[in-house]
């Protein structure tokens, strides 16, 4: 079975980090794959086990602040969202993630600038409305 | 520990033209109820997070919510429209509002109530039995059931 770990994480850290957690687990399940989200928010967070990392096949981080302990996934190929599309469109994020694995970028590499099959996460519909960019944008480092 | 939510502090049938109307209405909810000290100033927390990001969500859902000094115990003040308040989402205005409020130093107790709160939005069976709940009782009884067992 494919094995998915997730990261999620969002501003304020009461709401849309559980939420998106919440989302990809349901769209996981309903996919039949396996999936492990370690919610990043301020309810404490509980960093899964490395094993878990290790035998994932993908991972997705649907993040808005910086992974915490980022290295942990090292080499790993990886799609990076923003929370909130994890939130809406929760069923293709994890179709996409699943279905680009050879493609994505790994997580580590010096530069992640892929051919032009991998950022199609990037050109997916931005319906994440309102959402400015550029700030957070800033404070990922392989973005 | 007090409830997240109770009748007090849920409007059923909300009349707000704005998103900005509709958070006033339940935060002066929270206000009148002792859970936020400065109205104002709990506004303010809310306006500066809802302006990095709307928190209007898919499934007809807003979530205008802060951490904040201002406030004294976790609150999720409710509401529900019939006409929907535009929250930004791009499905369209939500007709569930649900306005978080986490005091500055809430512990990891209250913050895994929140963070089951959250969870639970996300299913259309829970956002249908609150649309679909009459009264505040009602909709504080479901919250209570659901989120605080």
């Amino acid at each position: 079975m494919t094995k998915i770990v997730a990261v999620t994480s969002c501003i304020t850290g009461i709401a849309h980090t559980y939420m998106a957690a919440e989302a990809l687990e349901q769209a996981a399940k309903k996919a039949g794959y396996e999936i492990t989200v370690e919610t990043q928010g301020s309810a404490g967070s509980s960093p899964m086990k490395q094993s878990t990392i290790d035998e994932a096949d993908v991972v997705i981080f649907a993040t808005d602040l910086e992974v915490k302990d980022r290295s942990r996934f090292n080499g790993k190929p990886f799609l990076q969202i923003g929370v909130s599309k994890a939130l809406a469109d929760a069923d293709n994020v994890v179709a996409q993630a699943v279905s680009s694995i050879a493609t994505l970028p790994k997580d580590g590499a010096a530069a992640p600038a892929a051919p032009k099959a991998a950022p199609a996460a990037e050109k997916a519909p931005k319906k994440d409305s309102g959402e400015k960019p550029g700030f957070f944008g800033r404070l990922f480092g392989s973005k | 520990m007090s409830a997240l939510t109770t009748e007090d502090i849920v409007i059923v049938g909300l009349e707000a033209e704005t998103k900005e109307d509709a958070t006033r209405q339940l935060a002066v909810k929270l206000a009148n109820d002792g859970r936020v000290t400065d109205l104002d100033g709990f506004l303010a927390d809310v306006r500066a997070r809802e302006e990095q990001m709307a928190t209007g969500l898919p499934g007809g859902i807003g979530i205008p919510h802060a951490r904040s000094a201002h406030v004294t115990v976790p609150s999720v003040a409710v509401a529900t429209s019939v006409d929907g308040v535009n929250f930004g989402a791009a499905d369209g205005p939500a007709h569930l509002i649900f306005l978080i409020a986490a005091p500055d130093g809430a512990d990891d107790k209250h913050l895994h109530i929140l963070a089951a709160l959250a969870r639970k939005l996300v299913h259309e069976d829970f956002r249908q039995s609150l649309r679909d709940a009459n009264s505040g009782a009602e909709i504080a009884e479901i919250i209570t059931r659901e989120v605080q067992q």
